[in-house]
């Protein structure tokens, strides 16, 4: 069972692929959408390491 | 001799300063900021405004000072009438704010707002927020959503937002259900919207907006308890000082102001944007348009 911090991970390295397509096709808006998700996930990411860290 | 000034600078990113200056403010009798200094949560963004009155004033639970306070005001005089333009002038400015957020004044804002209202954390305990700074509001809106799911829901009760359609138009995109999980790709796509305006709402409502109440409050000198004060300035400071904002029980996410804001002749928005550097030294941005 993947930890919370590894699904995140692999969410993130999912929609990098997304992304990477998205702007291959020119869907800009789409890539913006996906980009935005990505860095909203970084952010959980961040939070959860740093609540591990300090625990 | 002390340098203070050194130890204030030093304090916001350095603990041992902050030990540092909490003996100090300690020695000086004042106890609230060195038991704020100490705390390894709210420290840190505690030195970040410590030399400001009006951030000091939010850590600390103190009013501005008014005279002659009223309990109703049932008519205004022409003199107060007359401040009125100039007072919906200065807050319109702040609702068309760029550029840098205030973030000394937002942190203090905003850990007030959660002790006065009384947000208690996933353990049950008085919450002490952390603070996710976040590029643009829809990131801070969709890691909001996404950290709900995580075991710390929104506290967001009253939730009263137009649905933007362009931002709904990207979450009901079917390719990003594909890339995300369905837990999270159906919280962002359920509560994405559990947030404040910031500085995008501090007109609102028939004296509901800060715009309003703090004229009622500082011009009409209207008194409505110390409580309802403290939350209530508490809250226009967080519209003064940043965008949206994302309230999680232990993290609230929050969103840097548009770089840019294009209006027509007639005041209309033609383009709201913000812009970012990504961490590989690209340029990046989010924009939204009517």
């Amino acid at each position: 069972m993947p930890t919370i911090l590894e699904r995140l991970a692999c969410a993130s390295a999912e929609l990098q692929h997304a992304y990477d397509a998205a702007k291959q096709q020119e869907r800009l808006r789409l890539a913006a959408a996906i980009r935005a998700t990505q860095l909203a996930l970084n952010a959980c990411y961040r939070l959860l390491g740093e609540k591990a860290g300090a625990a | 001799m002390i340098d203070l000034a050194a130890l204030h600078a030093d304090a916001i990113s350095d603990e041992q300063a902050r030990l540092v200056l909490a003996d100090y403010s300690e020695s000086q009798g004042q106890d609230v900021s060195a038991e704020l200094l100490r705390c390894p949560l709210r420290g840190p963004a505690f030195a970040s405004g410590i030399v400001r009155d009006d951030c000091g004033r939010l850590w600390r639970d103190e009013l501005p000072v008014r005279r002659k306070t009223r309990k109703r005001v049932d008519k205004m005089t022409a003199e107060e009438s007359a401040l009125m333009p100039g007072w919906a002038q200065k807050w319109v400015d702040i609702g068309l704010r760029t550029g840098k957020v205030d973030r000394p004044l937002f942190e203090a804002a905003v850990h007030a707002i959660y002790r006065h209202a009384g947000v208690l954390g996933p353990d049950g305990k008085p919450a002490v927020p952390r603070v996710s700074w976040c590029p643009a509001p829809i990131i801070a809106s969709w890691a909001g959503a996404v950290w709900g799911t995580l075991g710390s829901g929104s506290v967001h009760s009253q939730v009263d937002l137009q649905v933007h359609s362009q931002v709904r138009s990207q979450v009901d995109s079917q390719d990003l259900d594909r890339a995300l999980p369905s837990t999270w790709a159906g919280a962002i796509r359920s509560s994405w919207a559990d947030l404040f305006g910031g500085q995008f709402w501090v007109g609102s409502y028939y004296w509901w907006g800060p715009a309003a109440y703090t004229f009622a409050l500082d011009v009409l000198r209207l008194d409505i308890g110390k409580t309802s004060e403290l939350l209530a300035r508490a809250y226009a400071a967080t519209c003064e000082s940043a965008c949206w904002w994302y309230p999680c029980r232990d993290v609230v996410f929050v969103s840097e102001r548009p770089t840019v804001l294009e209006r027509n002749a007639s005041g209309g928005l033609v383009v709201a944007r913000w812009e970012w550097i990504e961490d590989d030294g690209s340029p990046a941005n989010w924009e939204v348009r009517p």
